[in-house]
């Protein structure tokens, strides 16, 4: 049968089907075939709408109860909540409105992270300026996303987690979708024909939150176009399809680990903020293999420097601090060569990547020991009878 | 504008179930209250 005859086909279906479903409602009463009619030319409309007018419904969702039907109606039709486009509005879902919340942010964000401090003023700033822009701007338009930035730093230095918690402080979740540029295809980002890619689907349900794509220096030629359309207009389509995804209220992070000895000799004279850009952009483009244009349409590029022992120490001792608050225990003190015998392993190739482990296993014992005391606060001493050090507890 | 419309309706109910069915739930719906 061909494709017309099918869709007649369906459609006497349907019909019948239609027929059916109201002439059982008709027999409890009429009103019930009233609302179930009134509900079906709703829903036409918002269809319609959201295909035609997507703008004027955007500004309509800002009542609750209606946007909480709109997301109805774009789930049957995988269709993305319409975001508004009228620039005097803040999204609700971006938690940070004013200059005073993103300098909070800021700060709280350095309690949290070590060693970043002026990566995190960075992208806190600059999504600030991002949304100031949009206040002033007439039409959102083909805006690009919140704020896109380049990460430029080793592996396990602390990229993710930083990305976590800006997402956590920006959008209230910790939750980010990481794609790994090296694995990534085509398929699993934007989608085939009959299927929509993941990042498409993830961001069609929830268009706040934050992506960050790893070791963009090894992505092809087709997801470097991909992302600069993204980063560009700040939508994605899946192909064949004239319905776009919008990314305008989403945060993207690239991230790459090549070029960050070389950022880092530049970062010691960074005196001029433009020149500085214009340099690291240059020298991004020769010696690594990042896509230019790339590098031109990110918002900001962050270089990530590596840890100081001091803040090496830092994080040590912040996740001691944490693992005995996870078993309802206090960490009182600790002796400096504990702390300083985990900071000479983290070695640089890894970064941080095993010290979550590393200090489990060093607090499993005194853990263990202090449990039959139901002891409040812990200290860890170096045993002076032995020749390597080694934890202690000491339960009050 | 009469040609705009029908070439996004063709192409909505050609591409979504959902919008075929509420369609057709709501002219079937309207002809019933109507008729009864």
């Amino acid at each position: 049968m061909d494709r017309r005859g099918l869709h007649i086909l369906r459609t006497v279906f349907y019909v019948m089907l239609a027929w059916f479903v109201v002439s059982s409602l008709g027999r409890f009463h009429w009103f019930l075939v009233l609302f179930i009619t009134t509900v079906a030319i709703s829903n036409v409309a918002v269809v319609w709408m959201l295909r035609e007018h997507r703008n004027r419904l955007a500004v309509a969702c800002r009542r609750p109860v209606l946007r909480r039907y709109v997301a109805g109606v774009c789930f049957f039709t995988r269709d993305q909540i319409p975001l508004e486009a009228s620039s005097d509005s803040p999204s609700r879902e971006v938690r940070l409105r004013t200059a005073r919340d993103f300098a909070n942010a800021a700060k709280v964000g350095k309690q949290v992270v070590r060693g970043h401090d002026s990566v995190l003023d960075t992208t806190f700033s600059r999504i600030h300026e991002n949304q100031t822009l949009r206040k002033t701007r007439r039409s959102r338009g083909e805006s690009g996303p919140l704020a896109s930035f380049l990460l430029v730093g080793e592996d396990g230095i602390g990229k993710r987690y930083l990305m976590r918690v800006l997402s956590k402080l920006l959008y209230g979740s910790s939750s980010i979708e990481v794609f790994d540029c090296r694995r990534i295809t085509m398929s699993e980002l934007v989608g085939t024909r009959d299927r929509c890619g993941d990042l498409l689907e993830i961001f069609c349900n929830k268009p706040h939150g934050l992506v960050l794509f790893e070791q963009v220096e090894s992505a092809s030629a087709d997801i470097n176009n991909n992302l600069v359309q993204l980063l560009t207009s700040g939508q994605l389509y899946q192909p064949g399809s004239d319905n776009p995804v919008s990314f305008q209220e989403a945060v993207v992070v690239l991230s790459s680990t090549t070029g960050a000895e070389t950022i880092a000799s530049l970062a010691a004279d960074r005196i001029d903020t433009a020149a500085w850009h214009q340099q690291v952009t240059q020298l991004l483009i020769d010696e690594t293999r990042i896509d230019a244009s790339l590098l031109h349409a990110v918002t900001e590029i962050c270089c990530l420097e590596p840890p100081s022992d001091l803040v090496k120490a830092e994080v040590v001792a912040l996740l001691l601090k944490k693992e005995c608050k996870a078993h309802n225990i206090e960490l009182s003190h600790v002796d400096p060569e504990i702390v300083a015998t985990q900071v000479f392993q983290i070695e640089n190739g890894s970064g941080f990547n095993l010290v979550p482990q590393r200090v489990k296993k060093l607090l499993r014992k005194p853990l263990v020991a202090a449990a039959p005391q139901r002891a409040e606060s812990l200290s860890l001493r170096v045993r002076t009878d032995d020749r390597y050090a080694e934890a202690e507890t000491s339960g009050r | 504008m009469m040609g705009r419309l029908k070439i996004s309706f063709v192409r909505l109910w050609n591409e979504l179930w959902f919008f075929r069915l509420n369609v057709v739930v709501a002219i079937v719906g309207t002809i019933y209250l109507l008729t009864r």
